[in-house]
């Protein structure tokens, strides 16, 4: 077990040195780390039934996530793993602590990060083609470009032949593949995504498994994913971060060391090394009270 | 993928609404010759029946009163119930959107929903006389607030990942409302323009039976003066089959401007089936 999660009182120094330093050491890896999560807590005031409750999502998480590298989230439910995403979004404001995508500190949503969210939230209004274009106009790509550049990331996902149909034409698996192609679209530095395939059936999701696993060759980007199916962190993931439940930290880290391009996703989930991390997250998770 | 999980009530509900048409017709029909076989036993001084009122809209149509009157309801009606879609939609999308407006103002919209508007028209009419602009103001206050009530709870029935979904492609304040809150909230917006023609076409009659009486309620009230039931009918069918086309009209409309609500909700079911197979 490596902890990365260090308590509250053990740190000496200001956490911008910190920073100064998390960064300094990416840089000599020349793998510069997209993601800096550092020392970050969220602390939320929950109305527990006419008394206010103070509930610590998340305490003191720290970790990054190198260029190009996919690391899956995982933990019993209530542990902040979705709260976490939002944070490094912008969709939320840490209590405290910092967030750094690709060298900048994180003060809101931005176009650097592409969401792919847990339901698709497509735009019920807009064709498959017009959802993947709503994040080009608000990244302002000129009207000219966005078709163009949306109809390449349909067929990324392949779904040309769809992209005039509406959300609720297309099946939960084309839906999130649209979601997918509607986050990759605005060319983001990383892709967080919030259980993307959690609503899917089994087979779906392998397939859309195997296709994000295809496009992260093809394209290298960084990925961070939430999920609580350990199969899939275990099969896309380079490493797997634990996380524990009240208070919320990063309680493990595994790296998981498949060898790329996992072009076989279903001959890779009958070997050894897979059967093992999967079993040891499992453990982990098991320990700090099921899920 | 609804269509395909369940194509058999799909189908079903198709076959159903063919049939339903026939239903409608057939009760019409039903309905009118009861009407007229009961209406005959009754003295003409209290009820009329469907041949009888027939008869008085020709006459009324060849005397050239009906239209001018009719003409003269429906100036008022169309000006006031277009101002209340003006008004009533943007003052909607501000309550929902914006808290301290909702705070400041949402007591006042509630209020004046609930309140029986009826009893203003004596004020209004001290205000604003007794000719076109009281009834276009009467209207208009009888509209306005189902529009605002249902502008608003469609705002707050956004879905909260949508509006996220903006926030997290950095769409502006601006860009959340155009893009994401107007079109989400098109079909509320559209129930309270539907809601707000019975309510326009109360205000229009009341307006003509308390301000200066003309137009079709003035028919309507000099008709019960000579005790014409037949006459009394006719202005009544006449706004009937007003506010019933416009209802209809309006919902065409909402069809027109937000297709895919039909395919959400399920009414359109059947249709959505064909364009899977078709793949």
């Amino acid at each position: 077990m490596r902890p990365t999660a260090r308590p509250a009182t053990g740190i000496p120094a200001a956490g911008d040195t910190l920073i100064t330093s998390m960064g300094a050491d990416a840089g000599r890896h020349g793998r510069a780390g997209k993601v800096l999560v550092h020392e970050v807590s969220k602390r939320f005031l929950a109305d527990a039934g006419g008394r206010i409750d103070r509930v610590e999502a998340l305490d003191c998480v720290s970790f990054s996530v190198n260029e190009g590298e996919i690391v899956a989230i995982t933990g019993p439910s209530g542990c902040g793993k979705t709260t976490l995403l939002r944070l490094i979004m912008g969709l939320e404001r840490p209590s405290s602590g910092q967030i750094m995508v690709d060298g900048r500190t994180v003060a809101g949503p931005g176009s650097d990060r592409g969401m792919v969210f847990q339901h698709a939230a497509l735009l019920p209004w807009r064709t498959a083609l017009g959802n993947v274009e709503f994040g080009l106009e608000e990244k302002g790509i000129p009207a000219s470009e966005r078709r163009g550049k949306a109809l390449h990331y349909l067929e990324l996902v392949g779904l040309t032949r769809y992209a005039h149909l509406r959300p609720h034409q297309l099946s939960g698996g084309m839906q999130q593949r649209v979601g997918i192609a509607r986050a990759l679209a605005i060319d983001p530095e990383v892709l967080l995504m919030d259980e993307p395939f959690g609503e899917l059936d089994a087979q779906t999701r392998e397939t859309l498994q195997a296709e994000l696993l295809q496009i992260h060759e093809r394209t290298q980007k960084t990925i961070l994913f939430v999920t609580h199916d350990l199969d899939e962190a275990v099969l896309l993931a380079d490493r797997v971060l634990v996380m524990s439940v009240h208070p919320g930290r990063v309680r493990d880290e595994v790296a998981i060391n498949l060898p790329r391009p996992r072009e076989e996703p279903v001959s890779l989930r009958g070997t050894e090394e897979f059967m093992r991390k999967r079993y040891y997250i499992w453990k982990r998770i098991k320990a700090d009270g099921g899920r | 993928m609804i269509a395909e999980d369940q194509p058999g009530p799909a189908q079903r509900r198709g076959g159903r609404r063919v049939r339903s048409g026939h239903i409608t017709l057939l009760s019409l029909v039903v309905i009118l010759v009861l009407w007229e076989i009961v209406g005959r036993q009754l003295p003409a001084a209290l009820a009329s029946y469907p041949s009888a009122i027939a008869a008085a809209f020709w006459q009324l149509l060849v005397d050239g009163e009906l239209v001018p009157a009719f003409i003269a309801s429906i100036r008022p009606f169309i000006l006031g119930y277009l101002l209340s879609a003006l008004v009533g939609i943007p003052m909607g999308l501000v309550l929902g959107r914006y808290q301290a407006v909702e705070a400041a103002l949402g007591l006042y919209v509630t209020a004046g929903y609930a309140v029986p508007l009826v009893a203003l028209v004596p004020l209004f009419v001290l205000w604003f006389g007794l000719g076109f602009l009281v009834k276009v103001v009467i209207i208009f206050t009888m509209a306005v607030f189902p529009i605002i009530i249902n502008t608003w709870a469609g705002v707050q029935a956004v879905p909260r990942t949508l509006i996220e979904v903006g926030t997290a492609f950095a769409a502006s304040h601006a860009a959340v409302m155009r893009k994401i809150i107007i079109p989400a909230t098109i079909p509320y917006a559209m129930t309270g323009l539907r809601l707000a023609i019975g309510r326009a076409v109360v205000g229009m009659v009341v307006a003509e039976f308390f301000t200066a009486i003309g137009g079709l309620g003035g028919i309507v009230i000099n008709a019960g003066n000579n005790f014409d039931m037949a006459v009394l009918f006719v202005p009544i069918i006449v706004l009937m089959m007003l506010g019933y086309g416009l209802t209809v009209l309006v919902g065409s409309l909402e069809q027109r401007i937000a297709p895919w609500q039909a395919g959400i909700t399920g009414r359109d079911r059947w249709r959505t089936t064909r364009m899977e197979d078709e793949r």
